[in-house]
């Protein structure tokens, strides 16, 4: 019987090897890499975690505004997700799992920043959450369209963190990551007449928030 | 829609509203002006954010963060954890399934229909007497006494007779006998 060659691949080779086994994974759907996760291949799961690594990220910025704090979030609900992966059911959608891990965890950092007693915090409360947004005085020149862009984002950032973070996920949800009521209601684990109901008056506080600009 | 549901409205500018719902929404906001005020004012809502959704982008490259769960999955090797899997409530599920659920309900009437019809061969006129054999044939005879489904039958079935349970037919079969 012929000795098999087991010569171990040079440093180009593996590169290829490497870039090839990559090109692969782009090309399997969600379903597929978390069969490969459920298996053991970690290489997939970090084919996932670059898919979703953004979306995950904004969802958590959205809730907590803080960018530290949403890296950090972000970093457990993957790791989180690793550890849970056995448990995933292959026909449900694998973003709504994940935006669920991420959801819940961010709620309970809010909800413990919240609790700890600051100055900001005061002042917060004291503030006519109702009140609309200060927007620049007509006199100014006329802003470009970018600068007025970039001006209505941070009126629109302003208000949204004035919503509760059960209002804000929900127009988070609906209007930037367009999920449906049902999947809404699967991640934020309510009903879909829930999800109705609070959409329905984060935006009527928006009205409020942005009626200068609206 | 006849009040000023106005959670509804939310509903209808998402496009989350189906069928009648949805047309009776349409309907009423065209007809009450309070509610078309407020669906308007939904839209710029909605206008407005869609026009300037956040710009986000997570400071860490992509390697550098991989890196970094990588890291922390192998510090936290031993623990697994199980989180339950998003699902609706049933009223929900029910809500959003409408079209299988009503394929599923007309299949099992046509299935029941289709094994009523099967048990009921020779019920070829309506208001036929049935009648169904007794196991006990009457001592020294060939005749069998019959029960039937309703209470005046009295008729006894004579061995050799063809068998059908309609009376009538039985009654037909028994006309033709030759004597």
């Amino acid at each position: 019987m012929a000795a098999r060659r087991t010569e171990p691949l040079n440093k180009p080779a593996r590169a290829a090897s490497k870039l090839a086994n990559q090109e692969v994974l782009t090309e399997l759907s969600d379903r597929e890499l978390v069969e490969r996760c459920q298996r053991g291949r970690l290489e997939a799961y970090g084919e996932l975690v670059n898919r979703y690594r953004n979306r995950v990220y904004a969802l958590a910025l959205g809730m907590v505004r803080n960018e530290q704090d949403a890296t950090d979030l972000c970093q457990e609900t993957f790791v989180k997700g690793w550890q849970a992966i056995r448990g995933f059911k292959k026909n449900a959608s694998f973003y709504t799992w994940l935006y669920r891990i991420t959801t819940n965890l961010c709620i309970d950092h809010v909800r413990r920043r919240d609790r700890r007693p600051t100055v900001e915090f005061q002042e917060a409360v004291d503030q006519d959450t109702d009140a609309g947004i200060e927007v620049p005085p007509s006199n100014q020149p006329l802003p470009t369209d970018e600068v007025r862009r970039r001006e209505l984002r941070e009126l629109i950032e302003a208000a949204l963190e004035r919503l509760s973070p059960e209002h804000r996920i929900v127009v988070q949800l609906r209007e930037f990551d367009g999920l449906d009521y049902s999947a809404i209601a699967k991640v934020v684990g309510c009903s879909m007449g829930t999800v109705m109901s609070r959409l329905h008056y984060a935006r009527k506080h928006l009205q409020k928030l942005l009626q200068k600009v609206l | 829609m006849k009040q000023h549901n106005t959670e509804r409205l939310s509903a209808l500018a998402d496009g989350e509203l189906k069928g009648i719902n949805r047309w009776l929404a349409r309907r009423h906001v065209r007809h009450c002006p309070q509610c078309a005020t407020e669906f308007a004012r939904i839209e710029r809502v909605r206008e407005t954010l869609a026009a300037c959704p956040p710009v986000v982008e997570m400071s860490d490259s992509a390697d550098f963060f991989w890196s970094k769960i990588r890291r922390e999955i192998a510090a936290r090797e031993q623990e697994t954890i199980s989180i339950p899997m998003p699902r609706l409530s049933l009223a929900d599920w029910l809500q959003v399934n409408r079209g299988i659920l009503a394929t599923v309900t007309s299949a099992l009437v046509v299935v029941a229909g289709s094994l009523l019809m099967l048990q009921q061969p020779n019920a070829a006129h309506p208001g036929a007497v049935m009648v169904e054999r007794v196991d006990t044939v009457i001592p020294n005879t060939v005749a069998t006494p019959l029960k039937g489904s309703e209470s005046d039958v009295a008729v006894i079935w004579v061995s050799g007779l063809e068998w059908t349970p309609d009376l009538d037919q039985m009654r037909e079969c028994f006309d033709n006998i030759e004597t």
